[in-house]
């Protein structure tokens, strides 16, 4: 297999406040394939959203990258300049969110704001900015394209918005869409049109995706790869169909168990007891187990590396009862793990990725 | 018994279309519900199931006379509801909402919001609504030991519970649930909705539920009304229509939902266009018509209604190809 497109390897953005650090995102390694779609999915403070976010380069103060390493063919986004990120960022990358009226510009037709991205990114004159615009908007299965244009963002419903967005997202014809939960704001049927179109572009585009949602029915009907995250950990990354199959971290498996399905008649809802734990107060060992079924005395010292699970190297799982399987080698930058962070939390430093020892694969 | 029994409900608004059209007199009515029958008993679970603007909020609290109805009869405990004292009202049929930011009182801790509900109904007897304050919180999963705080201590989850509480505090007949575990994660929109069903069972509730989560819906309802622009477009049990869903929104909502199983091959009907707003309606036809992959010229102009579907009269369906 050629090398991945997107490479996120011990991956740690944490938010100083007062308190100590937020560990919104604590030692994380996936990767994105070309081509592929990703999908990140978790509850709500998980951390999937600053995930996103931080592969987008837009962590603002306090937040920081504090670890790891974020490869994009072959460059390393966690040291590009600013400026070498923006010229990337709307050309290479470009994104989708959730709320689409939130990140259109209300005073502006939707034409103009697609010739701006245009105009900024491109050489193409005028005339031919609004051929482009046309041609996306009906691309994206917008009636009347060239009326259209000269309508404001208000002017449009939802998952029509949501169209626009994705139109000026792909102005620029770039290789990889990062999305953050954008169906989740619209109605089942319209979501259904616009996870369509969404799959239907990346396939004639051959772009590659990653799709954050807390919806698992979305991960499996749109995704190739996924990765679980729970406080601030991806948990669990590994192929859509593998992981669905035979999940290999208990908090996988009981969020499968957990999410609502039409389909399922059995009489109650199986349940997590309990709930995630404070960002600021994590837990010594893994973040999951006071949770967790299997929760044992190994899982209390030491927060668990990722181990190569399922007889594939890139299918990793955050678990102990994995242990004796390879583990992925810890970020090359992170100190040797602290086995009790949770004293003081003011060092801002991750305390995960511990070695192990046996570390090559 | 039949606890809530509604028939031929409407709620029309009357639309404010600016400052010309109002010197012109002319006047636009939304529809947000527009003549729905619908009966829960006492024990069973009923969800109304649509997607945002569909009338579904709307169609219970003018129900409930939350709001005055346009039109319509509704007969509590076969009595008709114009009858009942808003007090008594409220003495048998419970609200609760998605968001309970806004239904308990910041500056009441919960306990206290709990025994107030409890004296002002009389429930029980001065001295024992203490113990039965500590009992409701231990049934929603909420250490007595918390009732002293206020209601900004507390999780979404947790405030939903103690909502749960305070709702079950004046013992009513009926319970009104609308989206109440939307706004909360699917591990602790799991431990509610069980320990809802298990206290609807237990007490024998009569429960009306609201959502656009068919998830949801498959597990609490018993008997389910979907609804499409104002209208219960297929009425009957939950399963008969989840399993064979008739009319043509009915198959392409249950359809477009995706499923947590990337082993299912499913074949998605995806419907074009967006539900039209509910202002200026045709009285005549189909409303969905214009979205519908079967419709035929017929549908604009025929007479609508739910009908047994294939004479069966636990299944309704509103559709004339069915």
């Amino acid at each position: 297999m050629s090398a991945p497109l997107l490479n996120v390897e011990h991956l740690s953005t944490h938010f100083k406040t007062a308190d100590g650090p937020v560990k919104a995102v604590d030692d994380n390694s996936f990767t994105l394939e070309e081509g592929e779609v990703l999908g990140i999915v978790g509850e709500s403070g998980s951390g999937k959203s600053t995930l996103l976010r931080s592969v987008m380069g837009l962590i603002e103060d306090p937040g920081e990258i504090v670890d790891g390493r974020i490869e994009y063919r072959d460059r390393d986004l966690t040291t590009m300049s600013d400026a070498a990120l923006r010229e990337l960022r709307g050309n290479e990358i470009s994104f989708v969110f959730q709320e689409p009226t939130a990140h259109l510009n209300p005073a502006y037709t939707v034409g103009d704001q697609i010739t701006d991205v245009l105009a900024a990114h491109t050489d193409l004159s005028s005339e031919a900015q609004w051929e482009r615009v046309y041609e996306l908007l009906g691309r994206l299965g917008i009636p009347s394209p060239e009326e259209r244009a000269e309508s404001y963002p208000h002017e449009f419903s939802g998952g029509m918005a949501q169209r626009v967005c994705i139109a000026m997202a792909l102005a620029c014809e770039p290789e990889l869409l990062l999305a953050d939960e954008p169906t989740s704001a619209l109605d089942v049927t319209i979501q259904a049109q616009i996870i369509d179109l969404l799959t239907e572009l990346q396939e004639d585009l051959g772009l590659s995706m990653v799709w954050v949602t807390h919806d698992m029915g979305v991960v499996a009907e749109t995704c190739d790869s996924m990765a679980v995250m729970y406080a601030g950990n991806v948990v669990e990354y590994g192929r859509v169909d593998a992981v669905f199959d035979d999940p290999k971290h208990p908090y996988t498996e009981a969020l499968l168990r957990t999410v609502p399905s039409h389909l399922d008649t059995a009489p109650r809802f199986d349940t997590i007891e309990g709930s995630p734990p404070d960002l600021q107060d994590l837990p010594d060992g893994c973040v999951f187990q006071e949770r967790c079924p299997e929760a044992m005395e190994a899982c209390r010292t030491g927060r668990p590396p990722y181990y190569e699970v399922g007889g594939d190297s890139a299918w990793l799982s955050k678990c102990v009862l994995h242990e004796g399987k390879s583990t992925r080698p810890a970020s090359p930058s992170a100190p040797d793990a602290d086995a009790n962070p949770s004293a003081t939390l003011a060092d801002s430093q991750t305390d995960g990725g511990k070695p192990t020892g046996e570390g090559d694969r | 018994m039949t606890l809530l029994d509604v028939d031929g409900l409407k709620k029309h608004f009357t639309v404010d279309s600016g400052f010309l059209s109002g010197l012109l007199g002319e006047t636009r009515t939304l529809k947000a519900v527009d003549g729905i029958d619908f009966s829960v008993d006492a024990g069973e679970a009923f969800t109304l199931v649509g997607e945002s603007g569909c009338g579904k909020s709307t169609a219970i609290l003018s129900a409930l006379r939350h709001q005055q109805p346009t039109a319509g009869k509704v007969r509590f405990k076969g009595q008709d509801i114009e009858m009942y004292s808003k007090r008594a009202l409220r003495g048998e049929a419970q609200l609760i909402y998605q968001d309970q930011q806004d239904t308990l009182n910041p500056k009441m801790s919960v306990g206290e919001a709990i025994a107030e509900a409890i004296r002002f109904h009389d429930v029980v007897p001065p001295e024992e609504v203490d113990a039965r304050v500590d009992d409701l919180l231990e049934r929603v999963g909420i250490s007595p030991a918390e009732k002293y705080q206020e209601p900004s201590a507390f999780s979404g989850g947790q405030k939903q519970r103690i909502a749960i509480a305070r709702a079950l505090a004046v013992e009513p007949s009926l319970l009104v649930a609308d989206e109440p575990v939307s706004g909360l994660d699917v591990s602790v929109q799991a431990q509610i909705l069980n320990r809802l069903m298990d206290l609807q069972e237990e007490f024998g509730l009569g429960l009306v539920y609201v959502t656009h989560n068919l998830g949801i819906a498959r597990k609490i309802s018993d008997t389910i009304g979907v609804m499409y622009l104002g209208r219960i477009v297929e009425y009957g049990d939950v399963d008969d229509i989840f399993e064979d869903p008739q009319h043509p929104y009915t198959q392409a909502l249950l359809s477009a939902n995706p499923v947590p199983d990337p082993a299912v091959d499913r074949d998605r009907i995806v419907l074009e266009g967006n539900m039209p707003d509910p202002i200026d309606v045709d009285d005549r036809g189909c409303p969905f018509v214009p979205r519908c992959p079967e419709a035929t010229a017929e549908c604009e102009t025929a007479e609508m209604g739910l009908k047994p579907f294939e004479g069966d009269r636990g299944h309704l369906v509103d559709c004339i190809h069915r």
